[in-house]
């Protein structure tokens, strides 16, 4: 017997859960800020002139850059993994993240480090590894998971080489841009980098609502789906053009951060059950509590130094994905 | 009323129909029989729209079935596929309720025929029980009540079954074909692939036997289920009994006995 929660309690719950985190993540760092000086500095007073300035040039943007990325790859693994009826599907399994991380190492090497062709080269790579993906895997308009996540590894490893291949080529500037890339971070965040991608990397989360019912739908099966008056051609395209569009702008400011995009939506579904009208907006709120909180830990825990959170995000996801893994095996009836 | 022309499904090099001219009459029941690999739901997945013939015609409520969009035939006609690949823990009346997609219809108004259609299949009192605890045949079920909740507002709609009586036990079979039954003399036209010939000789109003892709024969049950025409079909020699209560049971012989 499954009890569901009422949805905007639940989406409600998340949502408080998020401000939360975001409020401590504020407050916390080398500079302690305490919770009124940040009230009143939110109401628009005065407050310390050092304080206010961590806040509105420091951690205001990488609190919005953490809830942004998150919220992005936490909807794009829930929209994937309905889209392939496979929880095991991920922006990273599909390629759409070392795609997108080769795009942008394409750029960073080829042409500098310009910040409009970053997010550009990183968005086509992401297409380009998720439709030869797909291309690979689709017969007569059915996606076989096995050819799926096959062609996934031999993406992944092609895309890896190439970047690899970049990484050896590029002079010691380069290097260095290329390794926060490859190891995932939210320490660039300012305000002009922020304009470009949070409209870009919000779009899965925004699209994402309207594609609830067809994708719960198409969890009977394609043709079921299709019996059912989704256009199931459609819905497939416009999906991986969202998660391609979101994830390619988060690559291109945060490098890529791993097991997000596939862990969220499963804790998500253990509580609040499979139905994508929750699914989708519980999966971008947890995303974006997750991912501020872990970048809170990342650029504390070192401190002064920062901890890569891509490293810290797959050392916690990784055992957590294989406890599930593991959960799984011993429920199935 | 549903009538294909000279239709030929080619895959892989392989005829898997060919050549096939079958019409459906709106309110009946028919039945589609024949051994493994005779084309039976390759045809029904022709005439639902889901597979586009390689040549020939097939029209659907009076005009080309390919002219229909996705949404309208929706509100027109139903699939039973004969397993689900659902692999998610939603509960039993969410999966019921998938069958009102194509309806822009409140919260409420779909409850009531989620309502009525688990009641249909008897499985009313598992509304609230995950699709991954239930069995074979509870899903089978599920599945029936889902496709009927789609058609709750179309009585003269189409219901397409494939082994609608796959992993059912007797009681839930006969229910099952009482179910379609019952939907017919309702209004509904309904197309069933069923591999119990004594269950299509009494239920159905008629049938096509198919063999390799082609049409052997359809007519009256009586007429198409005649043991010389199914020894041919099967390979297996089968008696025919006149049931006492009125039609017939086809018994098949085993050899050596």
């Amino acid at each position: 017997m499954i009890a569901r929660a009422h949805p905007g309690v639940a989406l409600g719950g998340l949502g408080v859960l998020l401000l939360g985190v975001a409020v401590a993540s504020l407050m916390v760092g080398a500079l302690p800020i305490a919770l009124d000086d940040l009230l009143r500095w939110a109401a628009g007073f005065e407050i310390e002139r050092s304080r206010q300035l961590v806040l509105s040039g420091i951690r205001l943007p990488r609190v919005l850059l953490g809830v942004v990325v998150g919220a992005s790859l936490g909807t794009s693994g829930a929209l994937l993994q309905g889209l392939f009826r496979n929880p095991l599907a991920s922006p990273a399994l599909l390629g759409v993240s070392s795609g997108a991380s080769t795009g942008a190492a394409v750029a960073i090497v080829l042409f500098g480090t310009l910040s409009v062709a970053l997010p550009l080269a990183a968005f086509a790579g992401g297409l380009l590894a998720t439709g030869t993906v797909l291309w690979i895997a689709t017969r007569e308009g059915r996606t076989d998971t096995a050819s799926l996540l096959l062609a996934g590894i031999a993406v992944n490893a092609v895309a890896g080489a190439a970047t690899g291949l970049l990484v050896y080529l590029s002079d010691e500037a380069q290097l260095r841009t290329l390794v926060f890339f490859t190891l995932g971070s939210l320490g660039g965040a300012a305000w002009d980098s922020l304009v470009v991608a949070v409209p870009l990397a919000m779009v899965p989360v925004l699209g994402a609502p309207w594609l609830a019912r067809s994708l719960d739908a198409l969890l009977l099966g394609e043709p079921e789906a299709r019996h059912l008056g989704v256009d199931v051609q459609r819905t497939k395209a416009v999906l991986v053009g969202l998660v391609c569009v979101g994830v390619g702008a988060c690559v291109a400011v945060s490098g890529t951060i791993g097991f997000v995009g596939l862990a969220v939506p499963h804790l998500v579904r253990m509580v609040f059950g499979p139905g994508h009208r929750t699914l989708v907006v519980g999966s971008a709120l947890v995303g974006a509590a997750l991912l501020v909180g872990a970048d809170t830990v990342s650029r504390t825990v070192v401190a002064p130094a920062e901890l890569p959170i891509g490293i810290l995000t797959t050392l916690l996801g990784g055992p957590f994905f294989l406890a599930l893994l593991h959960r799984a095996r011993w429920d199935r009836p | 009323m549903i009538r294909a022309t000279r239709v030929d499904v080619v895959r892989g090099g392989r005829a898997l129909l060919s050549d096939v001219s079958v019409s459906v009459e709106a309110g009946t029941l028919t039945a589609f029989v024949g051994p493994n690999g005779a084309g039976k739901t390759t045809l029904m997945r022709v005439l639902a729209g889901e597979l586009a013939p390689d040549s020939g015609a097939v029209v659907f409520g009076g005009r080309a079935l390919a002219s229909w969009s996705a949404a309208d035939l929706a509100r027109r006609r139903a699939v039973l596929p004969q397993r689900s690949e659902l692999a998610f823990a939603f509960r039993v009346d969410e999966v019921v309720a998938m069958g009102r997609f194509p309806f822009a219809e409140s919260g409420r108004t779909t409850e009531q025929h989620v309502r009525a259609a688990l009641e249909a299949v008897g499985m009313a009192s598992m509304a609230d029980r995950s699709w991954l605890t239930l069995s074979g045949g509870e899903r089978q079920r599920v599945q029936l009540a889902r496709v009927l909740a789609q058609l709750a507002d179309t009585p003269d709609g189409t219901l397409f079954l494939d082994e609608p009586t796959n992993h059912l036990d007797l009681t839930h079979q006969l229910g099952v074909l009482q179910i379609v039954r019952a939907r017919v003399r309702e209004g509904a036209t309904g197309i069933a692939v069923l591999h119990d010939l004594t269950a299509a000789c009494r239920v159905a109003d008629r049938v096509v036997l198919l063999a390799g892709g082609r049409v052997v024969a359809q007519g009256e049950p009586g007429a198409v289920l005649r043991p010389d025409v199914l020894r041919e079909t099967f390979r297996v020699d089968i008696d025919r009994l006149d049931d006492p209560r009125g039609g017939v049971v086809l018994v098949p012989r085993l050899t050596g006995s």
